[in-house]
């Protein structure tokens, strides 16, 4: 029997993970139904839309995946070395071990029973791709539509490789994008994994990126949340050897009345890998914001290394943040820290800028801009890092 | 230059100045000295703008207006200086996107014309080998990381890039090697000309070896109680604050 949205629990502050965002009440005000699969393939050449080639995202000479209102239209691949296509759900049970990262909320059973498209990314053994893959989720229709997509991503041994996917829309479209993505490190990989939210302001985000680490990887990630009503986005990993190095870094910035989620978990398994995450928020008039870290290390898992800090920036009296940074560790040889701040410009530092004559406003930017510059320090992909920074002042001015 | 008359300073409800008269002309160099805790940084601050301090009664004028009407920023435009006791670090904004955004902020205010990347470089490079700072050191985050002496290095780079017509130094000398300490005086002495002022807050005689002040005052719970020249800077460090009251 086919199974309707209604038929599935809403996530809400009674889950423990969701203590801080309700879903639920936002899906019964909007009442979002799931899109339909349609059979017929198009049969004109897709021409891509303006809306996407113009986004400063965009860049031709990259691979792209581009989904439209939830729908794959195209996939480009430059090298090779890269296979993109659909994965039969048998299979991705043999690639991914999916108990690494069992829910207690529905939303991967949601992604399940009404997915729109399954794909798999592969890059070959020993490639290290020149090109990033960026993969554009664009939405543009206003009727209220659930969307659910779900990439596999894979590193053979040795390869190397960028990921940037970019959520944006027309910014008049509804709809709630619920996105799952695992990850499969093999041994010596590589990935810079950027999540560029710019959703649609009236639109809902849900994300899940799942990570399985094999020895000698290198995951960063780079979470950059601007857009939505209501995002939720979740980082998971699961550090199963040795020598892994995992990188969080994030920023949300919230403008309005948005409710902005980072939610991590961090399964240190394993002996002697390095983990380290900072999350920071600016939030400005109404808007809320939460960052629910949790590091576990097992008694297996000595001489790992784990940190973790989210910073926020309340520019509002109106703004609020509910911080959560929780560390269980099982093993005693370990290096782990944790910490919270949430606060608002610095007097100090506002008065000694303006001793040197620059008036409030501008002392204030020149803070704002000091406080997410350190964020972006070390992004390899300096032109991407640009880009990046440009959108983030444009949000705040 | 500066007037203050009859200044009486609160801060949360504590007396800290109590009467503080001061004059200091065009081109004239000015030192205060004066035991912990008598009021010095207040004075600075105060003159500087810094909220939390309660002006109950009393009047300061700089260049024939009324300070109290300026904001600190509108202050530092109109050429008032204050190098800080303890400079404050700022993470994640470069000492060039600072000093830059700064100078022009002043450079507007005093219908100059700004200054483009290539000639605020040069001015930059020209003043910072003038006070032996490393350009390493202005690259990385305000102050964030100096060492004591750094950070006051620092801050007389601010101080002779934004051109000042009063400039207040808050124990700029403590803390600093002999090194440090001449290329500070240095610093200070090359900016001397007929119109600049200085009030250099300190509690060493030996800084005024290298810059010789006009009058030296002693600050004592809030009022100067005694003035003179150079030579009772020299007594002072002889017979201490309380062989002199
Ligand atoms: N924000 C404040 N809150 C409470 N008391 C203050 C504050 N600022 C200054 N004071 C008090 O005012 C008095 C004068 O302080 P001030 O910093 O002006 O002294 P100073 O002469 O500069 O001393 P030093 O030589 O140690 O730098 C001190 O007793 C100090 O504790
Ligand atoms: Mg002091």
């Amino acid at each position: 029997m086919e199974k309707l949205i209604e038929d599935f629990q809403i996530p809400d502050k009674k889950i423990e993970t969701w203590k801080f965002t309700d879903l639920k009440k936002v899906q019964e005000k909007n009442n979002f139904r799931p899109s339909v699969k349609s059979d017929s393939t198009p049969t004109n050449p897709y021409k891509i839309n303006l809306d996407i080639s113009n986004n400063i995202f965009f860049d031709p000479k990259n691979n792209f995946i581009i989904f439209e209102n939830g729908y794959l239209k195209k996939i480009n691949t430059k090298s090779d070395d890269l296979e993109i296509k659909s994965l039969d759900s048998n299979l991705e049970n043999k690639i991914f071990n999916k108990k690494n990262f069992t829910r207690k909320d529905s939303l991967l059973d949601i992604n399940s029973a009404f997915l729109n498209e399954n794909l798999i990314i592969k890059v070959k053994k020993n490639a290290k791709l020149k090109n990033p893959i960026s993969i554009f989720y664009y939405n543009c229709e206003e009727e209220k539509y659930l969307i659910n997509n779900r990439i596999n991503i894979i590193l053979e041994e040795n390869s190397e490789a960028e990921i940037n996917e970019i959520f944006f829309s027309n910014n008049k479209s509804i709809y709630w994008n619920n996105v799952h993505n695992y990850v499969c490190l093999k041994k010596n990989s590589k990935l810079q994994h950027y999540k560029i939210q710019l959703e649609s302001k009236n639109a809902i985000h849900s994300s899940s990126t799942n990570i399985d680490c094999e020895n000698s990887s290198i995951y960063n990630n780079f979470i950059f949340s601007i857009g939505g009503n209501m995002s939720r986005i979740e980082v998971i990993s699961s550090i199963n050897s040795a020598d892994i190095n995992f990188n969080i870094k994030g920023l949300y910035l919230a403008k309005t009345n948005q409710h902005h989620d980072i939610t991590t978990l961090m399964q240190h398994k394993h002996p002697e890998s390095k983990s380290n995450q900072h999350i920071k928020g600016i939030l400005q008039k109404d808007s809320s914001g939460v960052f629910q870290g949790k590091v576990i290390v097992a008694q297996d898992a000595q001489k790992t290394d784990a940190f973790q800090f989210n910073q926020n920036l309340l520019l509002s009296e109106t703004a609020e943040v509910n911080a959560k940074p929780e560390l269980e560790i099982y093993a005693d040889d370990v290096k782990c820290s944790h910490g919270a701040t949430t606060g608002e410009l610095d007097e100090g530092m506002l008065f000694y800028l303006r001793s040197r004559g620059l008036n409030k406003e501008e002392a204030r930017k020149l803070l704002i801009e000091g406080f997410i510059n350190e964020l972006f320090d070390d992004i390899e992909n300096k032109e991407l890092k640009k880009k990046l920074l440009l959108t983030s002042k444009k949000t705040i001015y | 230059m500066l007037k203050i008359e009859g200044l009486h300073v609160n801060v949360e409800d504590k007396k800290i100045i109590q009467g503080l008269d001061l004059q200091i002309a065009p081109g004239e160099v000015h030192a205060i000295m004066g035991p912990n805790g008598s009021g010095k940084s207040t004075l600075a601050n105060v003159l500087s703008g810094k909220d939390g301090y309660d002006v109950t009664k009393g009047k300061i004028t700089f260049l024939k207006k009324n300070l109290f009407d300026l904001e600190p920023e509108n202050r530092a435009g109109e050429g008032l200086f204050l190098a800080f006791q303890y400079p404050v670090e700022i993470p994640g904004v470069s000492g060039m996107n600072f000093l830059r955004t700064t100078i022009n902020s002043i450079r507007r205010y005093r219908k100059q014309k700004e200054l483009d990347g290539v000639n605020f470089l040069k001015v930059l490079r020209e003043k910072a080998k003038f006070i032996k700072m490393d350009e390493k050191l202005i690259k990385r985050s305000v102050n964030t990381g100096f060492s004591g002496g750094e950070k006051k290095r620092s801050e007389i780079l601010q101080m002779s890039l934004l051109e000042p017509k009063l400039a207040i130094l808050d124990e700029t000398d403590s803390g600093l090697d002999i090194d440090a300490l001449k290329t500070v005086a240095n610093g200070v002495n090359n900016l001397k000309n007929k119109e600049r002022s200085f009030l250099i807050i300190t509690h060493y005689q030996r800084l005024l070896n290298y810059i010789v002040p006009d009058k030296v005052h002693v600050l004592s719970k809030g009022k100067i109680v005694k003035s003179g020249d150079k030579n009772l800077a020299i007594e002072l460090e002889k017979k201490g604050y309380e062989g002199i009251m």
